[in-house]
């Protein structure tokens, strides 16, 4: 009977119910009694039997009977707050009046109790349906004949009150119920062939009678849930009906017989439906009742089988009771526990129902989840991935993530792995390792939708590092550069920009947007490459760094990155030049560019190079420079310009080394190295620039004139006549060789004539013979004073003096008395001479004679210093034999001393 | 929670053309891939706003299944709307809807508004039916059309508002008798919440007098 659709279980346990004084037999003590109907509430079990007799069941099958009417009971109702019964049926004295008993369960034992009645007095019709409200002071009455009565005052206290009809149909009613509802209360009523509700207002006529359903209800065919909708089971369904319409509805085919609200469940009764065109039962007698526990939460059928002779069922201490055989057996059945439940739900692999259950009864949490795990790893050894981590994604964060990751490393169920990383993500559950896959994950199913929106949303926590490396790994550069970007990872960016996307323009943008400090850093790092690639762009940055501020790093860092782009490096340098921002090693690098420069374009051109020596000889290097490329103007100006601070010895050799020589030149000018500028152009064969160097230099290195002599002696096949001239005529001037030593020189030359040397030699021995005239001129003269000293002293020795002086020499006056004459023929008055003479000696003579004196004196102290005093001197004068001769002369060479006579 | 008016909606269609999913998808807003068949009819509600009024939205989901066909056929009568879904991935979930549309005329209030549904328009790729095709069926008969997608959500909002909308249209042109709940709708009851509240402080008894007359 019941719908093949349905999954159906076993969760109940039936036990049937022993006869407590005899453990071996069922207990069987309803077997004749006639039971009706059905309550139970407040530990017990109330049956009412056909003949009127109300029977009481304790738990421990403790039997209690009540004799209520003694004719019929036609219905059996309970209080819902007390242990109170409430029963229609008639008495044998009168069987046509209808009677309502109420019966305190409590009180029933009492001997002389008597329940309270009420009768009907004006109807004629059986009572077949009663509801009490809650609260006990209205009253629900229907009939056989369609009525409903309505007691509206505490039925307890009963004083003949008369009712009100209700509601007056045409077929007997099957089932009353009160129900709440907000403020307002109303009935249910039902009949075989309609449902209805009477919603109840403040005034009679306020009353408002609906039809719920066009088809009714049998007798006990209906119950009320916990909610209080009302259940009616149908031939072809359970159909659940609110207050305002019809709900759900189960469909359970068979003719019920009862239904049953069992703690969320439903209990139906129903008997199976015979097939008509199959042959008759063979046994037609027995009775056969399904009994179906159906869950409607969890949409099961908790329990099915048929029962033999089914009389009725009862809801009492947590189980069912059927009451089947005709009363000879009752049997109990109780729910499994969720535990035994669970199991069989294992078995059968009905995990979501499991975990439904496991909730719906209050499991904690990390039970359902074992649950769901369980049911994870069903599906996933199914091979049904996509539910598996549907349900792995709820374990979340009760499982340890690994546990489902390693199941899911496989490539083709991708999918999933990414979805279970995303969720643990989102629930900020994800460690760098996770992150790190799902982006691979990502990245591998090429889901950039899903990886934008992974990385653009904010709450999603993971770590930066392992994201732009994963990211760019696998190629998602756009999206690296944005989460670099959001991170402020100019490092990786910038790595990514230049390297995966050789976006040139774009990471120097970056660059640009930095501050100034990670900006300097990252150009250091990446400014080869920016140069590499837009050279023009790099440069126009690095300027403006420099241009706003001057200190931002020392410039030189940024020389590596002009590689190969000397050019662009020599604008740099120039601008930051321009900017005052000094430094020997920029110059002598810019130095080197230019020079380098120079020597690239000058290997085409050196014929101009030669002119441009020239100029730069004439220093007229910048005025007439129109032979000099642009290049090498720009070098000389720079090594000539002031402000630049560039290496001395570095700038020689890197204008030897390039060959820069009109740099070097200059150069060698600058440092006073004639000999070099000599030898540059001995080396050039430049005869003429050789001239002219020994004619501009000449003055400040005589020894020029030597060297270019010696150089073009040896040059043999030239017309260097003039040259030589012009030579020794300087040589001449600077009495610089003597003639043996040019002859010597030049007779090295093979090809030279004496006609180049005879005007020299002429000149040379014209001048000697002079001077030796001169000489002899002077001996002469010295002989002849000596001659005519000799002959005066030998006159002071052997004559007389006679004084004929008669002017005092000191005064001019006549001599007169007294007067002193000296020998040196000068006479002074006695008193002028004692004024003027010193020692007695003649004032006149004394001057000179002391000068003289003190001449030799001095002489003969310094002999011990005049050996130094001679060798400096000798050094430092040209005419050496000068010096000579003159020491010769001051006795330096005498071995004795030749002391001067003294004067008397 | 209060409503200005109650509408009634039934949902049918072939079995597996997703009708529970759709009616998840609009109360629930989610989607369950793996649905158990729907045995009997089930049930949902959802409360909606037209014109600015509240409007409660009381859906029947029924079973598709012919043998449950006699059940469905009992909720007909008292909806007044009903969305008709078949499978565009499924060509004869399509040639059934005369049939459905058949049972609908037969059992139900001859106003209800049907809105015909193209479901899991989300597998274009398997496609069946055109969706010209539906709308040309739904031209003929007077229908509303639309194609929808419980899985992804869309329409499934607008499917369900726009009949939603068409019923209240036939409100406001006086077509549907409000007062008769036999079809499908209800005024809600704070139309006559004045009169209502009173009865139950007088009638209520011993429990409820105290808290009758509070408010």
């Amino acid at each position: 009977m019941v719908s093949i659709k349905q999954r159906r279980f076993n969760f109940f346990d039936e036990i049937t119910i022993k006869d407590p004084q005899e453990p071996k037999k069922n207990f069987d003590s309803l077997k004749n009694l006639n039971i009706k109907f059905c309550q139970s509430g407040r530990d017990l079990i109330i049956l009412g039997t056909d003949e009127g007799s109300i029977v009481t069941l304790d738990k421990h099958m403790g039997l209690n009977t009540f004799q209520l009417f003694d004719n019929e009971m036609t219905c059996l109702s309970q209080f819902k707050n007390d242990n109170i019964i409430i029963a229609g049926g008639h008495d044998s004295s009168n069987q046509k009046i209808p009677l309502i008993k109420i019966l305190r369960l409590d009180k029933m034992d009492e001997p002389n109790f008597r329940p309270l009645t009420i009768s009907l007095n004006n109807a004629i019709s059986k009572i077949t349906a009663l509801a009490v409200h809650d609260g006990n002071n209205s009253v629900c009455v229907g009939l056989s004949s369609g009525d409903v009565l309505f007691y509206k005052c505490d039925i307890l206290k009963y004083k003949n009150e008369k009712p009100r009809i209700l509601y007056t149909g045409s077929s007997p009613i099957t089932g009353i119920s009160f129900k709440n509802l907000g403020r307002g209360m109303f009935v249910f009523v039902s009949t075989e062939y309609l449902i209805i509700t009477i919603t109840f207002g403040n005034r009679e006529k306020d009353e408002k009678i609906a039809v719920l359903a066009d088809d009714g209800v049998k007798p006990r065919c209906w119950c009320m849930t916990d909610k209080g909708e009302l259940v009616a089971a149908r031939k072809d369904a359970v159909y659940v009906y609110e207050h305002d319409g019809v709900g759900p509805c189960y469909p359970f085919e068979g003719d019920k017989i009862s239904v049953h609200w069992f703690k969320g469940k439903l209990v139906i009764a129903a008997k199976e439906i015979q097939n008509k065109s199959k042959a008759p039962m063979p046994t037609a007698t027995i009775d056969s009742t399904t009994v179906s526990i159906y869950d409607v939460e969890n949409k099961y059928v908790g329990f099915s089988r048929s029962f033999t002779n089914v009389l009725n069922i009862v809801c009492e201490w947590s189980s069912v009771y059927v009451l089947a055989g005709k009363g000879e057996q009752i049997i109990q059945l109780t729910e499994k526990d969720t535990q035994s439940k669970l199991q069989i739900l294992f078995k059968k692999n009905h995990y979501q129902m499991a975990i439904d259950l496991a909730q719906s009864s209050q499991y904690d949490r990390e039970g359902v989840i074992d649950i769901i795990r369980q049911y994870a790893d069903h599906l996933y050894s199914k091979g049904d991935f996509d539910k598996a981590m549907s349900q792995y994604i709820k374990t979340i964060p009760f499982l340890e993530p690994s546990y489902i990751i390693r199941r899911f490393l496989d490539s083709q169920r991708i999918v999933n792995l990414t979805e279970y990383l995303q969720e643990l993500h989102k629930q900020k559950l994800a460690n760098e390792d996770h992150t790190t896959l799902l982006l691979n994950c990502y990245t591998k199913l090429k889901d950039e939708q899903r990886l934008n929106s992974f990385l653009v949303e904010g709450n999603v926590e993971f770590d930066v590092d392992t994201g732009i490396k994963v990211l760019r790994q696998s190629g998602f550069y756009k999206q690296a550069l944005n989460l670099c970007k959001k991170h402020s990872k100019h490092e990786d960016y910038l790595k990514i920009q230049l390297e995966n996307l050789k976006d040139y323009g774009e990471s120097l943008n970056y660059i640009q947007n930095l501050d100034d400090q990670s900006a300097v850093l990252n150009l250091k790092k990446y400014g080869k490459l920016l140069m590499a690639n837009i050279p023009e762009k790099t440069v126009e940055f690095l300027k403006n760094i420099y241009s706003v501020q001057k200190f931002v790093a020392d410039p030189t860092d940024f020389l590596h990155i002009f590689l190969m782009h000397s050019e662009l490096l020599i604008e740099f340098l120039e601008f930051i030049q321009k900017k005052q921002i000094n430094s020997k090693i920029i110059s002598n690098t810019l130095l080197e560019l230019y020079l380098k420069r120079v020597a690239e374009t000058g290997t085409k051109n050196k014929k101009n190079q030669k002119l441009l020596i020239e100029d730069a000889m004439n220093e007229n290097i910048l005025s007439s420079n129109s032979s000099l490329s642009i290049q090498e103007k720009y070098a000389l100006e720079f090594l000539m310009s002031n402000d630049t601070s560039y290496d001395m010895s570095l700038a020689l050799t890197l204008c030897q080394l390039h060959q820069f020589k009109a740099g070097l030149l200059y150069l060698y000018e600058k440092n006073a190295m004639y000999q070099r500028i000599l030898q540059y152009h001995m080396d050039n064969n430049d005869h003429i620039s050789i001239l002219d160097t020994c004619k501009r230099y000449g003055i400040h290195d005589p020894n020029l004139w030597i060297q270019s002599l010696q150089y073009f002696s040896k040059r043999d096949g030239y017309n260097l006549k003039d040259f030589i001239m012009q030579i020794l005529t300087n040589i001449e001037k600077f009495n610089l060789l003597t003639p043996l030593m040019v002859i010597k020189i030049l007779s090295q030359n093979n090809t030279l004539t004496i006609d180049t040397v005879k005007e020299y030699l002429l000149n040379r021995m014209k001048k000697e013979e002079h001077e030796i005239k001169e000489n002899q001129d002077t001996l002469n003269r010295y002989l002849k004073s000596i001659m005519e000293m000799k002959t005066h002293i030998d006159h002071l020795k052997t004559e007389p003096i006679i004084f004929q002086a008669n002017k005092c020499e000191s005064c001019g006056d006549e001599l007169n008395f007294p007067s002193i004459h000296c020998l040196c023929n000068h006479s002074f008055h006695a008193e002028c001479f004692e004024n003027h003479s010193v020692d007695g000696a003649c004032p006149t003579c004394a001057v000179e004679n002391s000068n003289f004196l003190n001449h030799i004196k001095l002489n003969e102290e310094s002999k011990k210093t005049l050996h130094d005093g001679f060798h400096k001197q000798l050094e430092r004068s040209i005419d050496t034999f000068e010096v000579i001769a003159d020491y010769f002369g001051k006795g330096l060479f005498n071995k004795t001393l030749i002391v001067p006579e003294s004067l008397p | 929670m209060a409503y200005a008016y109650l509408f009634k909606y039934i949902i049918i269609g072939d079995t597996g053309v997703g009708k529970s999913c759709l009616l998840l998808q609009f109360t629930d807003k989610r989607f369950q891939p793996v649905h158990d068949l729907t045995i009997g009819v089930e049930f949902g509600a959802r409360m909606i706003t037209i014109d600015g009024k509240q409007i409660k939205l009381q859906i029947w989901d029924t079973a598709g299944q012919e043998s449950f066909r006699s059940i469905t056929r009992s909720y007909y009568r008292g909806a007044a709307g009903a969305l008709l879904v078949y499978d565009i991935t499924r060509r004869d979930t399509f040639n059934h809807l005369a049939n459905w549309l058949k049972d609908c005329r037969e059992y139900a209030n001859s106003n209800m508004a049907i809105m015909l549904i193209g479901n899991k328009s989300d597998l274009e790729a398997r496609r069946e039916v055109k969706k010209e095709e539906g709308e040309a069926f739904a031209r003929e008969h007077g229908l509303i059309f639309m194609e929808t997608s419980a899985k992804t959500a869309a329409n499934v909002e607008e499917a369900f508002i726009g009949t939603a909308k068409e019923i209240y249209q036939k409100i406001q042109d006086g077509v549907f008798d409000i007062n008769n709940e036999a079809n499908g709708i209800k005024v809600g009851p704070n139309v006559n919440q004045s009169s209502s509240q009173k009865p139950l402080g007088s009638t209520g008894g011993s429990n409820t007098n105290a808290s009758g007359g509070c408010c």
